[in-house]
């Protein structure tokens, strides 16, 4: 994904695979005190990931960001469609006016005999 | 009587043309349901962003608790989801639905019907203006019809262009949404990789060490914690499962999007519907028009 550190990705796949190796280990102790302190550790890498998972998250969000840059640009295209129609409308309202108005001028001229 | 008989026969043709060159009522129906879909993805990302961001604070607090340290730092509590990342999530969002609610309003139909009114407006100012053109109602029917088919032809052709210029720039922002939630194990980085982290490397083993400590003669004792371990891997489920299905609805818009943009050119009862609908139209407007024209002969 564009403007994502791999050094941070890399960490998380580190993080991800030390998870692995220690959910690993626990399964195969039967030990309540190792198991306790593989837990501990769990814990601990928690922590780090989720530090490093929020930091992954917010690059890709300046990611999207930045690509939702690339819709923004069309709604001025569909704006311009929709005035595009409305000036239509308007010009054969205008049409109607205008023939509206050309009636009374008739009229008028009629009534003072000049029709 | 001959001359308009032609040019209402041509018309009718041309209308059920331009009914045929465009994706027309599928358009207008997609582009709504387009918009529904972004707000319905955009509460997920808010109510998924809240129960990350309640999820990994609750285990950052267990954490420090139990810490040796007298020192406290803002540093020790990371959110799943930053506020700036949750801000540009929103205006990104607000992007996707000011794009859909352009495209509706340029494929409204409102736009097209006002376009027929003005023409019927423009055949009765003919007929009873000075000019008295005598045009029978039926006719200045289909010459509304007509217009307001092209242009509504003319908007669904003009939307379905910008979707396709933009198909490709609303899939890269869907789709990096959805591969920032995430949607199964082992994909670090992902919104979905530090729920799971927090239930299976902190709640759960927290619950595991609290057994632990438990005497084995201690059976009230030790239920209490099976019950409160067996309700936290309900809860890790269904909150992994809502990610997953945050992040298949996302990728789900962006086809959606590029199905609209296709326009489904082979749906042949689409095409029936859509033509049975402008000729519903005429039959229609033909006859409000017909009862005051209907001695108007030419």
């Amino acid at each position: 994904m564009s403007g994502e550190n791999p050094d941070l990705l890399a960490t998380a796949e580190a993080l991800d695979a030390a998870r692995t190796a220690l959910e690993q280990a626990k399964d195969s102790t039967e030990d309540p005190a190792c198991f306790t302190a593989l837990n501990q550790q769990l814990m601990a890498l928690q922590q780090r990931v989720a530090k490093v998972d929020g930091l992954i998250f917010a690059q890709r969000s300046q990611a999207i960001s930045d690509a939702a840059a690339g819709v923004s640009a069309a709604q001025g295209q569909l704006a311009d469609a929709l005035q595009n129609i409305q000036n239509l409308n308007q010009t054969i309202s205008t049409v109607t006016a205008f023939l509206g108005l050309v009636d009374k001028v008739i009229a008028t001229a009629g009534a003072v005999g000049l029709g | 009587m001959g001359l308009f008989r032609a040019i209402a026969m041509a018309a009718a043709a041309g209308l059920v043309l331009s009914a045929c060159a465009t994706p027309g009522s599928v358009i207008t129906a997609d582009a709504g349901a387009l918009r529904t879909g972004i707000a319905a993805a955009r509460q997920q990302s808010e109510d998924q962003f809240a129960a990350a961001n309640t999820l990994i604070r609750q285990r950052s607090v267990e954490w420090k608790v139990a810490q040796p340290s007298q020192i406290l730092r803002q540093g020790d509590f990371p959110a799943a989801v930053p506020a700036r990342a949750a801000q540009q999530w929103s205006a990104a969002f607000d992007v996707l639905d000011s794009y859909a609610a352009a495209l509706q309003s340029l494929v409204d139909p409102k736009n097209a019907a006002a376009t027929g009114d003005a023409i019927g407006a423009l055949g009765q100012e003919l007929n009873t203006g000075t000019l008295k053109a005598g045009l029978p109602g039926s006719v200045v029917a289909v010459f509304q019809t007509f217009g307001e088919a092209l242009v509504q032809a003319r908007a669904e052709k003009e939307a379905t262009a910008v979707m396709r210029r933009t198909d490709a720039a609303f899939n890269q922002v869907v789709g990096q949404m959805a591969i920032a939630i995430g949607r199964r194990s082992h994909e670090p980085g992902s919104l979905y990789d530090s729920v799971e982290t927090a239930w299976n490397a902190s709640v759960l083993p927290q619950i595991e060490n609290q057994y632990a400590a438990v005497s084995p003669d201690d059976s009230s004792g030790r239920r209490q914690v099976l019950t409160a371990y067996l309700q936290a891997m309900d809860s890790r489920d269904a909150q992994l499962a809502q990610l997953g299905q945050h992040s298949q609805s996302l990728l789900a818009l962006g086809q959606a999007h590029s199905a609209a943009a296709r326009g489904k050119p082979g749906d042949a009862m689409f095409w029936i519907q859509r033509v049975g609908g402008w000729a519903d139209s005429i039959r229609t407007r033909a006859a409000a028009a017909g009862a005051p024209n209907q001695g108007a002969k030419p």
